[in-house]
């Protein structure tokens, strides 16, 4: 099975397992709003999602081997 | 004893070599709390109308706040202003770092430098020992030497050093200061002021902290952020602001090619990954914060770019990348580097290269005018030979050493059209089409376009913590990005105040503190019984105040602008532009709230409401 990456920026990463900005496993068919939760990042904390660079809705249902971006809202920087 | 303040400011004049100090009591500090609020008062007192901003009669002036200098997480900030000669109206700048610690360490609340030096010298603060030294030996030298000969001379590496580069010798009109080589008072062109002066550092070293009032109370704020910290800023600690990149990019929103596109097909290469991965070898931090979210990079291929400077965050990966178009990341670094060393806002830099880069490709400048450089977007090379072109004002870098709106005036043929720009500072990376309260934050701004002074729409779209803390400053509903209704408009009003607070209390924008935690610091520090009422108030009075000083400048409401480009779709939101009306109406609101006519000058109501409308020579309607 080839396995999804996800990526968590700005405050998303707080809340990723270990504070990891990067992890592994196998989420094909779930909604990326599914594998947020999964990975316990709340709703508050996200802008957007983001699959192969593009934006996605919360309902796109990721393929094998897809890498989902979790954007959080940007301020200032 | 006053608590958390020093209750003396330290006045030099480079003119007569006077040094003298005074104590302007508590209830000043009470009713414009520090920063940007001291800033603010002694430019609308001491600064005449019409002032030359590179003549003796403009003053710059170093503040810190009530919390600087304590062990307060985040308190590592001070401002500095003076009028600008970026834009004629006022301005002020802040930084991190420790040199705002050290300042108030040896005494001080701020410094106010006045008159002009007839030979180049630097400051020496110890405490009560004040020096005005010979510099002669160091002008004209890149920063980092410079702070080694100072700290070697005074026979103390422990000295914190804020200067100029050659930059700010030289007069370009966005010359910056800055602080332990890699803090930058980025903006407005300070480090021309300072240039004027012949003044070419102030080096401190301090030993009177300031006196807490409640150590106990402050010490449980700080205790309980050292233990959460990692569950709030980790981010901040692994990328900086770096991840922006791929963040405005992916939303479309990401300033491409002098704001003509949202995305740009090279991001990857510039992002937080391509530094990390390849160039990252440190991290640094400022005074009493745990995160160290400053990158120090290195690079020999390509480029030789040498850590000491640090290395690039968001708005400078941005200005001098994706902005021009460039996704060489070494270039991008080497510009960085440059920046620092000479002293350069890289903001305003980007965007000026940017506007020539436009100019050339529009054929209304020539390869011939550009010193034969062939100046299309994407030009690593040449951004890095300008911008060393620009710190000496040599061929065409004295044209773009005014910054984009003078030179595309001097250019002429409608080239001010793509000037990219408010009130004649260079708008930084953050798009207004797609966060559109930053169209009125930029053309409220008194210092012209800035992202610290403005509020980002991405925060409040949707309930949450971040808004239940923001309630406490009056904020009601979060609301979607591209919304200007007068809701909108309220809560653009609200931040942006509380984002004066930041900059007068000087608190990091980055820590997670909130309103009430805030408050507490300041009550637990000065002993005041102040509340978020009192610094609400406190935050418009020197907003009013920095509006008072521009209008006496000649300023208006048609200085309030936004760029025609934001009023043009975007393709990378889907064709999304700003309505020219919807803002217009927005702006009109802004100024209803905030107690000023149509015309954006404030009532004599609000005026005796912010206890202003005894000011000799402020107008009023």
């Amino acid at each position: 099975m080839v396995e999804n990456t996800v990526h968590a920026l700005g405050i998303c990463q707080n809340y990723m397992p270990g504070q990891q900005a990067t992890l592994g496993g196998n989420f094909a068919s779930m909604a990326v709003s599914q594998v947020a939760e999964q990975l316990g990042i709340p709703a508050h904390a996200i802008w957007f999602y983001a699959v192969g660079g593009k934006r996605v809705p919360p309902d796109y249902r990721l393929s094998p081997g897809e890498e989902l971006t979790i954007h959080s809202p940007v301020d200032g920087g | 004893m006053p608590y958390g303040i020093q209750d003396r400011i330290l006045r030099v004049n480079l003119s007569t070599g006077a040094v003298s100090c005074e104590s302007p009591g508590e209830l000043f500090y009470r009713k414009y709390i520090g920063g940007r609020g001291l800033v603010a008062y002694y430019l609308w007192h001491e600064v005449p109308p019409q002032a030359d901003p590179l003549g003796p009669e403009n003053k710059l002036i170093f503040a810190v706040g009530p919390l600087t200098g304590t062990s307060f997480l985040g308190s590592g900030r001070n401002s500095v202003g003076a009028k600008s000669p970026l834009t004629g109206a006022y301005s002020d700048a802040e930084a991190g770092g420790f040199w705002g610690a050290e300042l108030k360490r040896a005494g001080y609340d701020a410094l106010i430098i006045e008159g002009q030096s007839d030979k180049p010298v630097y400051l020496w603060i110890k405490d009560d020992q004040v020096e005005i030294r010979d510099a002669a030996h160091l002008w004209g030298q890149k920063t980092a030497p410079v702070e080694k000969q100072i700290q070697k001379e005074l026979g103390d590496e422990r000295i914190r050093v804020a200067q100029i580069g050659p930059g700010g010798e030289n007069g370009v009109a966005f010359a910056n200061i800055c602080n332990d080589l890699t803090h930058f008072y980025g903006r407005g062109g300070l480090g021309a002021v300072m240039g004027s002066k012949k003044l070419r550092a102030i080096a401190i070293r301090g030993q009177r902290p300031p006196v807490i009032a409640h150590p106990e109370r402050l010490q449980a704020l700080v205790r309980w952020y050292a233990e959460n910290w990692e569950s709030m800023n980790k981010s901040s600690y692994e990328y900086g602001t770096t991840s922006v990149v791929m963040s405005l990019n992916a939303s479309g929103g990401l300033p491409t090619r002098n704001f003509q596109e949202g995305s740009f097909e090279g991001a990857a290469n510039i992002s937080h990954t391509a530094i990390n991965e390849k160039y990252l070898i440190d991290r640094e931090g400022c005074w009493a914060c745990p995160i160290r979210c400053k990158r120090v990079v290195q690079a020999h291929e390509r480029y030789n770019v040498d850590p000491i400077y640090g290395g690039p965050e968001y708005e400078t990966l941005a200005s001098l990348g994706s902005c021009c178009g460039i996704d060489d990341l070494e270039a991008v670094m080497k510009g960085n580097e440059l920046c620092a060393a000479y002293a350069l806002d890289t903001i305003s830099t980007g965007v000026t290269i940017a506007w020539a880069m436009e100019a050339y490709t529009r054929g209304i400048l020539t390869a011939e005018e550009l010193d034969g450089l062939e100046l299309n977007f994407g030009n690593g090379a040449g951004l890095v030979a300008l911008i060393e072109k620009i710190a000496y004002r040599e061929g065409v870098g004295d044209l773009l050493a005014q910054g984009s709106k003078k030179a595309a005036l001097q250019v002429g043929k409608n080239s001010i059209e793509f000037a990219m720009e408010g009130k004649g500072q260079e708008i930084p990376m953050h798009e207004p089409r797609l966060k559109s309260a930053l169209s009125i934050g930029y053309a409220v701004s008194p210092t012209g376009a800035d992202h610290c002074h403005a509020f980002h729409d991405t925060t409040l779209v949707s309930e949450g913590p971040f808004l239940e803390n923001m309630r406490a400053i009056g904020v009601r509903q979060p609301l979607p990005l591209s919304d200007l209704s007068s809701d909108k408009v309220y809560n653009t009003k609200q931040i942006t105040n509380w984002r004066y607070f930041s900059n007068m209390a000087e608190i990091c924008n980055f820590m997670s503190w909130t309103p009430v935690q805030l408050e507490e610091a300041l009550r637990a520090v000065t002993g005041w019984n102040i509340s978020i009422h009192e610094i609400m108030d406190a935050t418009e009075r020197v907003a009013t105040l920095c509006r008072l000083f521009n209008l006496r400048e000649g300023f208006t409401a048609r200085d309030d602008y936004l760029k025609k480009r934001f009023f043009e779709p975007l393709a990378s939101l889907n064709g999304h532009a700003l309505d020219k009306e919807t803002f217009d109406s927005a702006l009109t609101t802004y100024y209803e709230m905030m107690g000023w006519s149509a015309e954006g000058v404030p009532t004599f109501g609000t005026l005796a409401r912010l206890g202003l409308d005894k000011l000799p020579g402020a107008v009023h309607v």
